[in-house]
């Protein structure tokens, strides 16, 4: 039976440093420097004395060392006393550990859900005014058109008025 | 049809007595065969090759770990099933797939359960567990994507295919439970070496990287020499890859991999 490669773990220790667009599909735990982006499907864990000079994405992820990026987490994002984070955050659940430092915009889920939310009810709100809006349109059309029939029906009866009255005063 | 693998080595006193006992036994389970040795002259790639042309369809090492490398080099390009019997040091390879030394390794080989694994590939050259590269001033490109290079003097790279003998001791808990042959990835294993009483290297726990990679490149300042399952060569890039599925191979119930 194959096994599949989803506990992979990823160690970047204080020895290595890592430039460019890091994508894993396993923990990650952090403990030197990487710049560029990181990229996780699964937990990452920043340690104390890493410095991260990129954007990151991860499930879930726990700081204790130095982000300079903006960061995605899908779940839970926990800063512990000594995370420095210098960007926007962006989770659906966060623990901010007292002498953690957040300099950036945090947007929680709820945020989000409720901008979607907003925006669904536009859109909702929206559609029957254009469907309204196009009915409406071709009922005058329909008008216009009855309108334009009517005149013409008139003028033909003018116009058959004045072949008789022409034929009697022959 | 099985075919045996002789190392050149087997062929002193001291191991006559191993391999009557394992010829015996062999004949016994029914699963004897033709047997082909090595010597200076005859390389397992060649053997290998012929013998499948027969038909043979299992390939059977009996050696150490070294003869192992020897015969996956041929391997990795045929497509028979490899078996081991354990005999002589080191035989790391053998025993991270639970085979067990001599006779033993017999028993085994005729309830023959087989795996599927990768093998890893440097420079064209195939090897099944580890390749290990002196870390200092090199850098290595992992996947195309990025770059890491060692900050550490004195470090050492070991790109893992199946992790055995002496990185099992040494790894972190962590380290050790992910590397598996079966995953399609190569573990790159980043170490500080610091030399240690009386000159013997000793190794720094905490300072371990480890990144699973599929494709990697592997540059240096000048030639290194690197050392692939035991045999030594000299280069100053490394092209480096994963081959999925590539070998199937006999295990043991006390493999590390793969595991009911």
């Amino acid at each position: 039976m194959r096994e599949t490669n989803h506990e992979a773990e990823t160690i970047i220790s204080a020895s290595v440093k890592v430039e460019g667009d890091f994508v894993s599909q396993g923990n990650v735990l952090i403990e030197g420097e990487v710049e560029g982006s990181i990229k996780t499907e699964k937990d990452l864990r920043v340690g104390e004395h890493a410095r991260i000079a990129a954007d990151v994405s991860a499930a879930s992820a726990t700081v204790a060392g130095e982000v300079r990026g903006n960061m995605t987490v899908r779940e839970r994002l926990q800063l512990e006393p000594t995370a420095r984070v210098f960007g926007d955050v962006k989770t659906k659940d966060l623990v901010i550990a007292s002498g953690a430092v957040v300099n950036g915009r945090i947007m929680m889920e709820a945020e989000e859900e409720a901008a979607g939310r907003v925006a669904k009810a536009v859109k909702a709100a929206v559609k029957p005014a254009i469907k309204t809006a196009k009915v409406e349109a071709g009922e005058e059309k329909i008008e216009d058109a009855l309108d334009a029939g009517d005149a013409a029906t008139e003028k033909e009866k003018e116009g058959t008025k004045k072949t008789i009255n022409a034929f009697f005063t022959r | 049809m099985y075919f045996y693998i002789y190392d050149n080595f087997l062929s002193e006193k001291k191991y006559e007595r191993t391999l009557a006992a394992v010829e015996t036994r062999l004949t016994d389970l029914g699963i004897s065969g033709k047997i082909g040795r090595l010597s200076p002259f005859t390389s397992a790639k060649g053997l290998i090759r012929d013998e499948a042309k027969r038909g043979s369809q299992t390939v059977v090492v009996v050696g150490n770990d070294e003869t192992v490398s020897k015969a996956i080099e041929g391997i990795g390009e045929v497509k028979v099933t490899l078996g081991m019997i354990p005999i002589g040091a080191p035989t790391t390879i053998a025993r991270a797939l639970g085979i067990p030394e001599g006779v033993e390794a017999c028993e085994v080989l005729s309830k023959r359960v087989t795996q599927k694994i990768d093998l890893g590939k440097v420079n064209g050259k195939f090897f099944l567990s580890s390749l290990r590269i002196p870390g200092d001033r090199v850098v290595i490109e992992g996947e195309g994507q990025y770059r890491i290079s060692t900050l550490a003097a004195n470090c050492e790279i070991i790109v893992s295919n199946l992790r055995s003998g002496e990185m099992l001791e040494d790894a972190q808990s962590s380290l050790r439970k992910s590397g598996n042959p079966m995953d399609g990835l190569l573990d790159t294993l980043i170490t500080n070496r610091k030399g240690g009483l009386l000159g013997f290297a000793r190794r720094e726990n905490g300072g371990s990287s480890v990144i699973p990679l599929r494709k990697m490149m592997i540059r240096s300042e000048g030639p290194v020499e690197a050392v692939a399952d035991g045999s030594k060569f000299a280069s100053e890039s490394f092209d480096i890859e994963v081959v999925p599925d590539c070998l199937k191979i006999i295990t043991g119930r006390e493999r590390i991999f793969a595991q009911i």
